[in-house]
């Protein structure tokens, strides 16, 4: 990933990856690679902002009010999310 | 057990249908099964050690060799399973009565008689339904009265309101129809079909109830189809379907279709998840196992939101309903999330700084 321009700003999943709210929380399907992930707390929280697009500051902003952190150490944590998830592959960068 | 197209042509337009998009042809294409790719089936069934030959559509009877598939497969010593809507040719009707009572049987599809297609008040139909449903209606009563113990009535649930069905066992009655309902769920498809929503569940759990214990008392037994969960009854549902001797199988493990190509695929609205083409050269062992691998991931989930932490999903009591249901509750949009150019940078160093 060393190679990625640093004005990359997009994140993206493609479609054949499902999603749903449950109860507990949000299930990632990717049923390709026959795999699924359970997103709960602010995970499953975050997953449904990005997918209604909210501003990344309110992001910021809602992460910091839920785990009752500054917004820059909410950041972090936002950042530690997104993170994971372009490791997992259920999303990818979109280079701009 | 495996069932087989033979046609996609219909002689009704059910409001429930949740086939209709997969039997409609983009070039508006009448499709009929071959007698070379039946041959195919039934060597498929030898070789699956299937007992049964299961004919459906569309309306299966509407195929200009139907008489030969049936023919066929008795030849092969197979019981015949119809499929119908029970308006058939007289031919194909001859064709199943030429069958003893012990070889045959017709899943005789009866709810267009509560449907649209019959009532009439189908803005295509105006005019003519009065007159034509009565009509249909006076065909389909004959044709069960003439299969007699070789059709089982069935009937799908495709709206939420008073649901009496007691008409159901007067016809059984009056047609000398086998004794038994097989009671389904319409679920939903993606031509906007009718089908009932899973928040009305509970109030049809509790009138299907009701009905079985009023067929018992005149000794007719009530199948529930896949599609029904166990949290649609209550308790006292359950000692009335118990003692209904109410056959009820908590399940989603959908039989496996063929189509007029030979094509496999788990069921109709699950055919644009997982099919294989060919089908017909592997076993009904081999295809279960590689569409389960598929669908497993799915069903993780159910048609609740509480499905995925219910204790009977969990110990497989109950499979979270039907997963043409479930698969509507997910998403499979796609997501493109811009980060404002003066997070961007910080993002994707801290990126590149994990990454390694």
């Amino acid at each position: 990933m060393s190679n990625l321009s640093r004005s990359s700003s997009g994140l993206v999943k493609g479609r054949g990856i499902y999603s749903v709210r449950d109860r507990e929380g949000v299930f990632v399907i990717d049923p390709e690679r026959q795999i699924y992930w359970r997103l709960t707390g602010l995970e499953a929280d975050i997953w449904d902002w990005i997918a209604l697009n909210h501003p990344f500051e309110e992001i910021l902003q809602f992460s910091a009010l839920y785990l009752d952190l500054s917004v820059e150490a909410a950041k972090d944590q936002v950042f530690k999310v997104f993170q994971k998830w372009l490791s997992d592959g259920i999303l990818r960068v979109e280079e701009t | 057990m495996a069932n087989i197209l033979l046609t996609n042509l219909c002689n009704l337009q059910c409001s429930y249908c949740f086939a209709a998009p997969f039997l409609s042809d983009p070039g508006n294409k009448q499709q009929f099964l071959s007698l070379e790719t039946f041959e195919k089936y039934l060597d498929f069934s030898d070789r699956s050690g299937l007992q049964q030959v299961r004919l459906m559509g569309g309306e299966p009877t509407l195929h200009p060799d139907f008489e030969k598939f049936v023919l066929l497969a008795q030849q092969r010593g197979k019981h015949v399973v119809v499929f119908t809507n029970g308006l058939m040719p007289s031919k194909a009707l001859q064709a199943l009565l030429d069958l003893p009572v012990s070889e045959c049987s017709a899943l005789v599809n009866i709810t267009p008689l509560d449907d649209k297609v019959y009532s009439g008040d189908q803005s295509w139909n105006v005019g003519a339904q009065g007159k034509a449903a009565q009509l249909k209606a006076e065909r389909l009563s004959k044709t069960l009265s003439r299969l007699g113990l070789r059709a089982q009535l069935g009937y799908t649930i495709f709206q939420h309101g008073q649901l009496d069905l007691s008409w159901i066992v007067e016809i059984i009655d009056r047609a000398g129809c086998c004794r038994s309902i097989r009671l389904g769920m319409a679920q939903p498809a993606k031509n906007g079909n009718s089908f009932v929503h899973p928040k009305k569940y509970q109030q049809i759990g509790k009138q299907v109830a009701e009905f079985t214990q009023k067929a018992a008392k005149e000794g007719v037994t009530v199948e529930l189809d896949c599609g029904f969960v166990r949290c649609m009854f209550s308790e006292e549902d359950m000692q009335t379907l118990k003692q209904s001797q109410a056959h009820i199988a908590w399940r989603c493990s959908p039989v496996l279709d063929f189509d007029w190509n030979g094509s496999a695929f788990p069921c109709f609205p699950l055919a644009e998840i997982t099919r294989i083409e060919d089908g017909l050269s592997q076993t009904t062992q081999a295809l279960r196992a590689q569409f389960e691998k598929t669908l497993s991931f799915f069903r993780v989930c159910g048609i609740f939101p509480e499905c995925s932490s219910c204790g009977l999903r969990i110990t497989e009591k109950c499979s979270g309903g039907c997963l043409a249901s479930t698969l509507r509750r997910m998403k499979d949009q796609a997501i493109r999330y811009q980060i404002p150019a003066r997070y961007a940078a910080e993002f994707f160093q801290y990126h590149e700084g994990t990454s390694h």
